[in-house]
Formats: C-alpha cells, sequence, structure tokens
C-alpha cells in the first residue's frame, strides 16, 4: 500500500507500508524529500511501528513515544502528516 | 583559524558524494582542517535525497540514455540535476562554534557564503527557510546538511545555467499527467546566474558579460563564493590545499563500496 502527501508547507512524503489481515502494520517505509536529523531515525521508526495497530491513536501515540526515547527534529515533515499518510496508504 | 579551500574540479556522482565523505571523515578526527570545497560534475548527475528512493524519482533508463550518473546524499532533501553548475561543501566541526546550534540558523549562516558570494554579481538572494536561496522569487541554490561525529557537512549547488526540460526527462513526477504543467511551473520557479545576467544585459554582446560561457561563469562563480565565505567567517583564513593521500583513498574506496554501490544508492 502506498500514499503520496504534499506536507502543508512542507516536504512530499510518500509512504508505503503493509497491514496483517488485523490490521497490524509490519512494514512501513516513509520516504520523501524531507530533512530529519539525525537521519538514522526515520530508519529506526519505520522498525519501531512494526507491530504498531494501523489506526490513528496507535500510530500517533507510537511515534510520540519513539520521538520521546529519540529525539529528532523533522523539517518538512510533522507527526499528524505523517499518521494520515500511512492511514491513507491504498 | 584557517580553513582549507579545496578544489577537486569535476567528478562524477559517486566520487564527489564520496570525497564529502573522506573530507568529513578527516575532519572530524582531526587529521584535516576545517574545510571549504569547490566542485562540478562530470558527467552530468542526478543526486537523491538521503530518504528518497531511486526508483520513485529517477527514471533509469533516461539517465543510461542521456549518460547521467546517479547517488544518494547522506544529506536529507529533494533530488537534484548537476548539469551547468557549481557546488559547495563546508565541513566545521560543531567545537569551534563558528556555527549555530539551531539547525535552521546553522543553514542560515553557512547558506550566507552564497549570499554574500553571489553580491559580487550584483544578485541580491535571499534564504528562504530551510534550504533553498531565492533570487526575484525563483530559486537559484539548493543546500542541504548532516552532522556527523561532531561536523557539520552542508552542500548546495548555485545554478549557473539550468535546462528544466532536460530535468524533468530524468526525474519522475507523481502524476506524468500534471508532467506539461509541472515543467511550466518549475520553469517559472527556478532561474540561474546566466539566465540572471542575460536578462540585465539583454542586447549586450554576451561575451561581455560572461554569461554565456560556462568555463567563464564556473571561474567567476568560484572566486565569487571563495569571497563570500571569506565575508560569512570573518576570523576564518581559506588556504588553498589539495586532498591528503589518506583522503584520496579512503575517498576512492567509498566511491567503489558505498556510492556506486546498488545497496548505498538503491536502499530505500
Amino acid at each position: 500500500m502506498k500514499a503520496i502527501y504534499k506536507v502543508p508547507n512542507g516536504k512530499l512524503l510518500k509512504v508505503s507500508a503493509e497491514a496483517d489481515s488485523n490490521r497490524i502494520l509490519t512494514d512501513v517505509r516513509i520516504a520523501g524529500d524531507f530533512f530529519t536529523y539525525p537521519e538514522e531515525n526515520i530508519e529506526l521508526l519505520e522498525k519501531y511501528l512494526v507491530g504498531t495497530g494501523w489506526n490513528e491513536a496507535d500510530l500517533t501515540a507510537k511515534i510520540e513515544a519513539f520521538l520521546k526515547e529519540n529525539p529528532t527534529e523533522f523539517f518538512g515533515l510533522d507527526v499528524p502528516s505523517l499518521v494520515q499518510t500511512m492511514l491513507s496508504a491504498k | 583559524m584557517q580553513f582549507r579551500l579545496l578544489t577537486t574540479g569535476f567528478s562524477s556522482a559517486a566520487m564527489n558524494m564520496a570525497i564529502d565523505e573522506s573530507v568529513l571523515d578527516h575532519v572530524a578526527s582531526g587529521n584535516s582542517q576545517p574545510t571549504l570545497r569547490l566542485y562540478g560534475w562530470n558527467p552530468p548527475a542526478v543526486s537523491i535525497g538521503y530518504f528518497q528512493s531511486l526508483e520513485d524519482e529517477l527514471d533509469l533508463s533516461a539517465c543510461e540514455r542521456f549518460g547521467v550518473n546517479y547517488v544518494r546524499r547522506v544529506t536529507g532533501g529533494g533530488a537534484v540535476f548537476h548539469d551547468k553548475e557549481i557546488t559547495y561543501s563546508i565541513h566545521i566541526p560543531m567545537s569551534l562554534g563558528l556555527v549555530p546550534t539551531d539547525i535552521l540558523e546553522s543553514y542560515r549562516a553557512v547558506s550566507n557564503g552564497v549570499i554574500f558570494g553571489l553580491r559580487d554579481f550584483g544578485l541580491d538572494v535571499q534564504f528562504v527557510p530551510l534550504n533553498d536561496l531565492i533570487l526575484n522569487g525563483k530559486k537559484i541554490s539548493g543546500n542541504a546538511q548532516t552532522r556527523k561525529k561532531g561536523v557539520i557537512l552542508q552542500h548546495g549547488t548555485i545554478l549557473l545555467e539550468v535546462d528544466v526540460d532536460k530535468m524533468f526527462e530524468l526525474l519522475k513526477v507523481p502524476d506524468e499527467k500534471m508532467k506539461g504543467k509541472m515543467i511550466e511551473t518549475i520553469k517559472e520557479r527556478v532561474t540561474s546566474v546566466s539566465a540572471v545576467l542575460l536578462e540585465r544585459h539583454a542586447g549586450v554582446d554576451s561575451t561581455e558579460n560572461g554569461a554565456t560561457d560556462f568555463e567563464n561563469l564556473f571561474n567567476k562563480t568560484y572566486d565569487a563564493l571563495k569571497n563570500g565565505f571569506c565575508q560569512a567567517f570573518p576570523g576564518v583564513e581559506f588556504v588553498d590545499g589539495g586532498l591528503s593521500e589518506s583522503e584520496k583513498s579512503l575517498a576512492e574506496k567509498l566511491a567503489v563500496e558505498k556510492y556506486g554501490s546498488d545497496e548505498w544508492n538503491r536502499k530505500r
């Protein structure tokens, strides 16, 4: 499943995601022309999200928990846009 | 304080990114001075941002047809077609305190080198966060930064001439039906040093302003950037220097094993 979203006042976000029959994420890939510091945290976040429920509440909580554990600065990207793009993947 | 001014000429995409990483490593370990590098690309190339997918962004068969290289950068941001342009990279240990810790402010501080430099041409360029330099509402330079091993690496391109049609032969767009409109929009939103000088000197013999001679323009912009970075970092003396043997050796290894590899370029 894939989705493309232009973050308001930000960059172009391209997400691909796979979920199992229970709507649990089994794979996530977050791509685009945004910036994060440090960069490697996006790959850690992708792994961290595997096993998360494919719904707004679970995704938001998991991403926020990740950012608390792994301070990351986003430019051209924000958490609500990330969640909405993942949810809209078809 | 001394910085090395490193001129590496025109290199392949893989070698250009390999030199940037090798210099960063050597600056981080204290084996090389902080460095401003100025360079070009031969053959022309597309670099993609660290988070981009090669297959999503590039028409690889068009790249092959046009003899255009491709490479993934260590920095974020978008795909850039490197053809008639000059690129800088600057490698500054954060411990020197020359650049703000705040990311946005550090982009601004480094980008001042380009802004001050382009004033040599009478161009009034503005910094637009996070990473663009704009002239009369049009983009003339894109920049990208990473921080690794206590060193800020920022690299950026200054467009000397731009060929938007060729760029869109190489880049994929999300909606093919919109391609024509996108090309027109980008043409309206991107400019180049050459285009601006030609407009300014409309009716004047082009040999007078040097705008149509790429080599001449490259050399003039090289000098302008050198001046600009001197102004942006007033306590720094930029001294000509080459790559050390160790830097060359690591760059050659990285060019083959990392930046020339599918494992890296197709990693996302």
